[in-house]
């Protein structure tokens, strides 16, 4: 047994991903409403929060659920 | 003034705040009836093959009580109504993963990938099995490359981060990973991303690549 190919690539994936600022989960939350608005008005913060939605499939998976509850 | 996103509540997006903290009992009274209604709707749309009509009323009347306890920090920096569904949605998953992981302990998920991650390379394997395929000597370089993620692991992380980081790959969410260990979501990702600078600093001291390390191995699928 070893770990299986979809942890790998999950591992791997985050591994290339990881940068030195990253914006956590409760922040991305957050920002979730005021990105969908457009306006998220930092390049600094935009940056971070698009990055994160790559590295979190968790986080990605609120927002587009979000975004379907308004229909949009 | 925003257009909202219910059909049937016509409420200038300006004046939702307001209303609901209105000192006139009647003007309060409708703009929570209205937020109600408005809940109800969009939960519904993001969750109707998952949550019954009662999960849906359970669920919008406790997004109005987080809404109501964080009204003060709404900062007008989207539409009343955009923010109102991402609380109502946040509640909804939250509800939804915790339902569907409740039978997974932390430790069922960290001692699955913990036991891969041991028998790395000690019996003939899944990926062993298939590195045969096309050679031993593929199948000598996949445990070589399991035994110094395992060695990573072991040596680069503290306990919790380990513990998160074999929970995470065990395939529980992060939200039910910071449940287990009594911490939040946000505080579990600053653990876990502490851990991938660890790890990444760990393969770069070795001459390691993360990529090379993690590829699947040859022959695989």
């Amino acid at each position: 047994m070893s770990l299986s190919d979809k942890q790998r690539g999950a591992l791997r994936k985050l591994l290339q991903a990881t940068q030195n600022r990253e914006m956590d989960c409760d922040t991305f939350v957050e920002y979730i409403a005021i990105h969908i608005d457009n306006n998220i008005d930092d390049s600094d913060v935009r940056l971070l929060f698009e990055h994160h939605r790559e590295i979190c499939p968790e986080c990605e998976e609120e927002l587009q659920l979000v975004l379907r509850a308004l229909g949009e | 003034m925003f257009p909202v996103h219910s059909g049937r509540v016509h409420r200038a997006d300006g004046a939702w705040a307001t209303d609901l903290s209105s000192d006139d009992r009647a003007v309060r009274d409708h703009a929570a009836a209205d937020l109600r209604d408005f809940l109800k709707k969009t939960l519904h749309r993001a969750f109707a093959n998952q949550l019954s009509d009662s999960d849906i009323d359970d669920l919008a009347q406790e997004s109005m009580l987080r809404i109501h306890r964080k009204l003060d920090s709404f900062q007008r920096r989207s539409r009343f109504t955009t923010w109102a569904a991402a609380i109502g949605v946040n509640l909804a998953l939250s509800e939804l993963r915790r339902r569907k992981y409740k039978h997974l302990t932390l430790d069922d998920a960290v001692s699955a990938t913990e036991a891969a991650l041991a028998s790395a390379g000690s019996s003939a394997s899944s990926s062993s099995l298939a590195s045969y395929q096309v050679g031993v000597e593929a199948a000598l370089e996949q445990r070589e490359r399991d035994q110094q993620l395992r060695e990573a692991i072991e040596q680069a992380l503290t306990d919790r981060q380990k513990t998160a980081l074999l929970a995470e790959l065990g395939g529980l969410p992060l939200i039910e990973v910071a449940r287990r260990m009594n911490t939040s979501r946000g505080a579990l990702y600053k653990l876990l991303h502490d851990a991938r600078k660890r790890l990444r600093a760990h393969f770069d001291q070795r001459g390691l690549l993360a990529s090379d390390l993690l590829s699947a191995p040859e022959g695989a699928p």
